[in-house]
């Protein structure tokens, strides 16, 4: 049997409870004031456009220099892109860099204009003819997908629920179920109040949410439904059976939040821009579901399975009590029939 | 299994898994010998896999609304007028270097060519305006010095008194065309789509490279106008129902829905009771028509398919009438045109015209960067996993590194054969994570078998009992996730259907790596030392017993 410790994880549902509906408050209020903080890629952004004629093209690796030359005058003019797009056809191409939308007009125009006389001075790329476009972009909102998303995760959550009530207990599937929306809660808000640019992939990311933190309950539950099958740990009170069985599965949930972690650092980190968009929102989904199930998972269950027991036993002592009772009356008539 | 058995069977599954490997990640190179007379290159499965618009790019266009043209095309049709504009006028004995210079020294009506090239250049000029924060002021668009788009002047905008004003009229329009197209190209279920406004007047869309025959798609999305049936190709003729700006279609359409018969498009057209007798009586008269016995639908000024009726004896009389796409229509053609006939149904028509620029293929440029970080990652992921498993878990760890490079290969097989399978942010999450899964349910199988083991019992029970023990807990996971991802692929779209797919298969080949792969792998390893050293080769500190046999 597993030691204890003289802290307890399982007897403060509360303040597991409490730590998501504070982040929740805090997201809600920052999201209703501001809003989440959306990516060049789905808000307003300002784009430079330096458009080349079919020269360009005739060459391999061309455009790659025009690209290194124009990267060089904007890090000159101490400005960086978010993403670049390049393009080609037969009458020539064109590079596209995103700036975020607080850049100056007028700045990407006389970034521009240095871009096309540096283009004059260099040996190669002077023979073409150039041009720039300074433009403005507003993103048309996916709502479909969205609210798609919504649903799916909705879905998602039922069906956690439904299967863990049925193959393990009613009361894990219901912790499973308040952990899910914990999570995701958790996630969103995280992302909203630490500003994290949100793409359109945030939905993807929330379904990605639900689902770890679905692996991470049956993680978490495997062991208990395991453990409670021994007798060691049916004699055991259910709240010391409990703290016994969530100190056993504290250890492979957070090692998996760490290998999950780590990986999908590396990813944010070296991944490019759109990797990133995803990543930093999964990441905190991750840190969200390590936390519930290490700690937020075993309290329900502690407490669900605390008021199963004495609703059992209060049933009982209710049955015990008619049973006396008519045993009581029994007797009477028995006592009345003889007199 | 017998030591030689095993080490052969180790061999080969090592060979195997190292061809498969290099098979998928190898780079490019030229096949030194040659396949058919010729020198052939060879691509690994790596290089073939499509990659989602955020990590590969995609293809663009650009819808310019009537009235609306690129600063690109006013300079080059500007510039166009000028010079020949300045050509005749020279010719005509003007002298100067610019249009105006010219024209101040020629005496107009000496030379007609000169007359209409001045003329030309000076219409055209005067029939744009420049969308700028000098002639339109803050309010409108902040800080453009330079335009990149130019207005049609009383149609667009109009002149009041030094500044120009917009056409409140033409941009509630197109705020709700934009509107429109969007839910069209939503429609399309891309694993990526982008439509945004650019330059606040003109619509650019981005689709995946998964996208089929691209041009046909950008240009059908584009249709404007009402939906409208007609006795003939002649759009001048009145319809009998809908056109441009006129009756209201739904009283007659209640939708329109595409289907495909022997691999050919069918648009299938579902009649309100109105429709189904007035369509009746119309087909009942149109095929008698010796000369073009046929009805067609039109969406503005564009035919979108045409019912022939060279064959019927009476009308149609049904609710649905299902009619075939035009032979050079693929079924993505067909589908795209029910996707606009029903958007003309459900959200109205649009009233601006469009013309789309030509299609460009774009590349996202941290890409390319990007995916290799990313397979650099993998290879760290699965060298870490395999380094811990073999260091805690020797023999056992031998088997789940067969079993992960296994589960990979099939991965990667899959995004790169299966159709429509493509590699974005979101999968690429899906694989980790599945991956991840694989190597914490080994451990988990791995763990158990340890512990039979320090209990008493053989090598051999332990691992049944181990296994056996793991089962239901192993399956309620990989069932749970795999019925989750299943039902999430029907629900969502775009990148989300993408994702769910991928963990589905991610789930699925992960489940059967676990149970089958690594306890076979597990299986022939054994092998490989004599019974008496298999604990040992297993990383398992109990003495073996005696009755430690197969």
């Amino acid at each position: 049997m597993t030691k204890t410790n003289s802290f307890k994880i399982t007897d403060k549902v509360l303040i597991w409870l409490a730590i998501p509906v504070v982040l929740l408050i805090a997201g809600l209020i920052l999201f209703f004031v501001l809003g989440f903080n959306p990516d060049a890629s789905i808000a307003d952004s300002k784009s430079l456009v330096i458009t080349h004629d079919a020269f360009v093209n005739s060459e391999e690796g061309m455009q790659d220099d025009l690209h290194e030359l124009c990267a060089q005058e904007i890090k000159d003019a101490k400005l960086s892109f978010i993403d670049y797009a390049v393009s080609q056809n037969e009458m020539g191409g064109k590079i596209e860099y995103t700036f975020a939308p607080e850049t100056e007009n007028a700045t990407l125009i006389a970034l521009g204009d240095d871009i096309i006389s540096a283009l004059g001075e260099n040996n190669t790329l002077k023979f073409g003819i150039y041009s720039r476009t300074v433009s403005t972009n507003v993103v048309n909102y996916a709502y479909d997908y969205i609210w798609r998303a919504a649903i799916s995760v909705g879905v998602a959550l039922v069906i956690a629920f439904v299967y863990i009530a049925v193959r393990y207990r009613f009361s894990m599937g219901l912790a499973a179920l308040i952990c899910g929306i914990a999570d995701l809660a958790v996630m969103l808000s995280l992302t909203c109040i630490l500003r994290i640019p949100v793409t359109t992939a945030l939905a993807t990311a929330a379904v990605f949410a639900v689902l770890y933190s679905v692996l991470v309950s049956t993680v978490s539950f495997n062991r208990m439904r395991n453990l409670f099958k021994t007798e060691e740990y049916q004699a055991m009170p259910v709240t010391e059976a409990m703290e016994q069985a969530a100190s056993q599965t504290y250890k492979r949930i957070a090692l998996l939040g760490i290998c999950a972690v780590v990986f999908f650092v590396l990813l944010a980190i070296f991944g490019g821009a759109a990797v990133r968009a995803f990543a930093l929102p999964v990441i905190l989904g991750v840190l969200a579901s390590t936390f519930s199930g290490v700690c937020l998972a075993p309290s329900l269950v502690t407490v669900f399975k605390v008021q199963g027991e004495n609703m059992k036993a209060a049933g009982e002592e209710k049955v015990r009590l008619a049973n006396k009772q008519a045993e009581e009356e029994r007797a009477k008539k028995r006592s009345a029939k003889k007199d | 299994m017998s030591k030689t058995k095993s080490v052969i069977m180790t061999t080969l599954l090592t060979v195997v898994i190292v061809v498969l490997s290099l098979m998928c990640v190898v780079p490019e190179f030229t096949i030194p010998f040659r396949v058919n007379g010729l020198w052939t290159k060879y691509n690994s499965v790596v290089s073939v896999i499509n990659y989602g618009s955020d990590l590969g790019g995609g293809y663009s266009a650009v819808y310019y609304p009537e009235g609306i043209v690129s600063a690109q095309d006013y300079n080059t049709q500007a510039k166009y007028y000028e010079t020949n504009a300045i050509d005749e006028l020279k010719a005509a004995g003007a002298t100067g270097d610019t249009v105006q210079a010219l024209k101040a020294t020629y005496t107009a009506g000496s030379s007609r060519d000169a007359d209409t090239a001045l003329k030309n250049y000076e219409d055209y000029v005067g029939k744009y305006v420049a969308y700028t924060t000098a002639n339109f002021g803050e309010d409108v668009i902040k800080g453009v010095t330079d335009a990149a788009i130019y207005l049609e002047k009383n149609e667009v905008c109009f002149a009041e008194d030094d500044a120009f004003v917009l056409n409140e009229e033409f941009v509630e329009e197109f705020g709700k065309a934009v509107q429109i197209m969007a839910k069209r190209f939503d429609k399309k279920n891309f694993s990526f789509l982008q439509v945004s406004k650019k330059d606040d007047f003109t619509v650019q869309v981005k689709v995946p490279y998964t996208a089929t025959d691209v041009d046909t798609l950008f240009e059908q999305m584009g249709y404007t106008g009402n939906i409208s049936l007609r006795a003939s190709a002649d759009v001048s003729n009145t319809p009998w129902w809908g056109g441009i700006g006129n009756e209201d279609i739904t009283k007659y359409v209640k939708n329109v829905a595409s289907s495909t018969t022997l691999g050919a498009g069918v648009v299938q057209v579902d009649f309100t009771k109105l429709g189904r007798e007035d369509f009746y009586n119309i087909t009942n008269t149109m095929k008698d028509n010796e000369t073009d016995p046929k009805v067609y639908f039109y969406v503005g000024e564009n035919e979108v398919i045409a019912l022939d009726l060279s064959t019927q004896k009476e009308g149609f009389d049904g609710d649905t009438v299902y009619i075939p796409v035009s032979e050079t229509l693929t079924v993505d053609g067909a589908e795209n045109l029910t996707i606009v006939m029903d958007s003309c149904i459900e959200q109205g028509a649009i009233d601006l015209k469009f013309t789309v620029s030509q299609t460009v293929d774009y590349t996202v440029g941290s890409g390319a960067g990007a995916m290799m970080a990313i397979y650099i990652i993998f290879a760290l992921l699965v060298l870490g996993s395999i380094a811990f498993f073999i260091v805690r878990y020797k023999g056992l760890g031998l088997a789940h590194a067969y079993a992960l490079l296994s589960f990979l290969i099939c991965m990667i097989m899959f995004v790169a054969f299966l159709p429509g399978m493509l590699l974005n942010a979101s999968s690429v999450f899906a694989v980790a994570i599945t991956a991840i899964l694989l190597s914490l349910v080994n451990a988990y199988i791995f763990e158990n078998i340890r512990k039979g083991f320090n209990t008493g019992k053989t090598l051999t029970s332990a691992i049944k009992a181990g296994y056996k023990s793991s089962l239901a807990p192993v399956l309620d996971t990989h069932i749970l996730l795999f019925a989750i991802a299943f039902v999430l692929y029907f629900i969502s779209i775009g990148e989300m259907a993408v994702f769910s797919f991928v963990f589905l298969l991610g789930a699925l080949t992960s489940g059967i790596a676990t149970l089958l792969l690594t306890r076979y792998y597990a299986y022939i390893t054994r092998g490989l030392v004599v019974r008496s050293q298999q604990p040992n080769f297993y990383g398992f500190k109990r003495e073996v017993s005696d009755d430690d046999q197969d």
